[in-house]
């Protein structure tokens, strides 16, 4: 394998060796490999191989798209227009609608989620303290109680509705 | 020293939380190998069940992956399984993209050999996806896939655990007729496998009437032992193949303190965080007593050797989208 012929063709496909255009991402925005990774949605292990052209190309392409954000918000973190956190965001709903995959599709996503957030409410206690809690607290704090009901003890469906509908009107 | 169950499991470091627990490496001080292992809390009483169910089904199979053993210690179970380190065919999808369709094909076949296994002893998995067929990190060679995380399947003996009318599992694969409250049926895990083959090879002329096959009504359906037979068929395409799968090793490192034969000497203190790098010259503490046959395992060498290096993470993508579906009201 030629390394070297590698990364030429990576900065064909590209516009510079994988290995410099991530490790200057990574180093300008202080993100570790792995968090890198996760950002694109690829393994550690495909990272690394990337980042020392063992391989060419990027082989998902809504990794690739992930990238493309990426690369074009970096200068906005880099000159204080951005926080690192929007960048992220950012980066992370690129599923990639406009490529051939919709393999990561908005709705996966957000059921994941929620899965997460049903789970931290349902570590914290069972679905009828949760709905004990929320009718404690619901004159006082009508909208927390709805998170308690939403997350600690409705079903997921509703729940993933509830999330739709907060991120889509926030 | 890291916290110990039952006087046997030492927990090394933490792979993941799922919906149904967290995933931990485990030293097994008894047979001295890593597993991997499931920690529950006695409250979560539903997933318990499940797992205990689960733990209590044996179908020995080469793609069968299902928990061995368990141990129990105050608020909390343990459930243990072999580890395997080369992540999910999730994990190979999101590296790749769609991949070499003749890889794909022993991947796909594979898991059906697992579904004739498990329908023949008259269980239904219920949540055949990417994410549950986990892989050994075999590189670019022959793939060697599990049918894993049998935590909401059923057999057709069994009291259901779940009313009809709930929906399990992870809706993107369900066929519609369990979405309307059919009975679990082996045919629905065929459905699974027909969106699974598609996902993996894209959308391929070649695969395409045994796709339609498997995502059809489910009177349609080929068994697992006639879709291994279409699978077979096939003569894919692979002149577009422009690179081969490799499937990495996804596991962490050990932490400080551990070795492929277990724990070192010098750092038994505080395995569960970065300790002092481990000292080369010294040596190793004796593990807590352990049978002839793995003593003389022990000692052929660092290296793990392959059959105490099933270790493994379980896909947990997946498993965190069930615990809501499991405990809905």
């Amino acid at each position: 394998m030629d390394l070297q012929q590698n990364r030429e063709a990576q900065r064909r496909l590209y516009g510079a060796p994988l290995g410099e255009l991530l490790g200057g991402h990574a180093a300008r925005l202080g993100l570790t490999q792995a968090r890198l990774a996760a950002l694109l949605g690829v393994s550690p292990p495909m990272l690394s191989q990337l980042m020392n052209a063992r391989r060419i190309k990027i082989g998902n392409p809504a990794a690739a798209h992930r990238l493309q954000v990426l690369h074009e918000l970096a200068p906005e973190v880099e000159s204080g227009a951005m926080t690192l956190d929007e960048l992220v965001a950012a980066v992370e709903s690129t599923h990639g609608e406009d490529v051939l995959t919709t393999r990561t599709s908005a709705r996966t996503s957000t059921r994941e989620r929620v899965g997460l957030l049903q789970e931290v409410f349902r570590e914290a206690a069972s679905a009828s303290e949760h709905l004990d809690a929320a009718a404690l607290l619901q004159d006082e704090h009508p909208r927390i109680a709805e998170l308690l009901r939403v997350y600690g003890a409705e079903r997921t469906a509703d729940a993933v509705a509830h999330l739709e509908s907060r991120v889509s009107s926030g | 020293m890291g916290e110990v169950f039952t006087g046997r499991y030492e927990l090394v470091d933490l792979l993941g939380a799922g919906g149904m627990g967290a995933v931990w490496r485990v030293w097994d001080h008894r047979d001295a190998t890593y597993r991997a292992a499931k920690v529950l809390r006695q409250s979560d009483s539903v997933s318990l069940l499940r797992f205990v169910r689960e733990s209590s089904w044996r179908v020995e199979h080469p793609h069968v992956l299902m928990p061995q053993g368990r141990a129990g210690e105050d608020e909390r179970v343990l459930f243990t399984m072999p580890v395997v380190r080369g992540g999910s065919l999730e994990t190979v999808i999101a590296d790749h993209g769609t991949v070499d369709p003749a890889w794909a094909a022993i991947v796909v076949d594979q898991v059906l050999q697992a579904l004739a296994a498990v329908h023949a002893n008259g269980i239904v998995h219920r949540d055949v996806k990417p994410a549950n067929i986990l892989l050994e990190p075999t590189g670019s060679h022959r793939p060697h896939a599990w049918l894993s995380d049998f935590g909401i399947a059923v057999s057709a003996e069994d009291a259901r655990l779940t009313r009809a009318h709930e929906v399990v599992g992870t809706r993107r694969y369900q066929p519609p007729e369990a979405a309307a409250g059919a009975e679990p049926a082996p045919a629905q895990d065929l459905y699974a496998v027909g969106l699974v083959l598609r996902e993996t090879v894209g959308d391929r002329p070649e695969s395409a009437a045994l796709v339609e096959r498997l995502c059809g009504p489910a009177q349609d359906r080929p068994s697992a032992v006639e879709a291994r037979a279409g699978l077979a068929a096939i003569a894919w395409d692979r002149s577009d193949v422009e690179e081969l799968v490799e499937v990495f090793e996804q596991l962490p490192e050990l932490p400080d303190g551990w070795a492929a034969d277990g724990p070192r000497a010098g750092a038994r203190h505080a395995p569960l965080r970065p300790a002092a790098p481990p000292q080369v010259a010294s040596p190793r503490t004796p593990p807590a007593p352990a049978p002839p046959a793995r003593a003389g395992a022990r000692r052929a060498g660092r290296r793990i050797r392959p059959e105490l290096a099933l270790a493994a993470v379980l896909a947990l993508g997946g498993v965190a989208l069930l615990v809501g579906a499991v405990l809905a009201l």
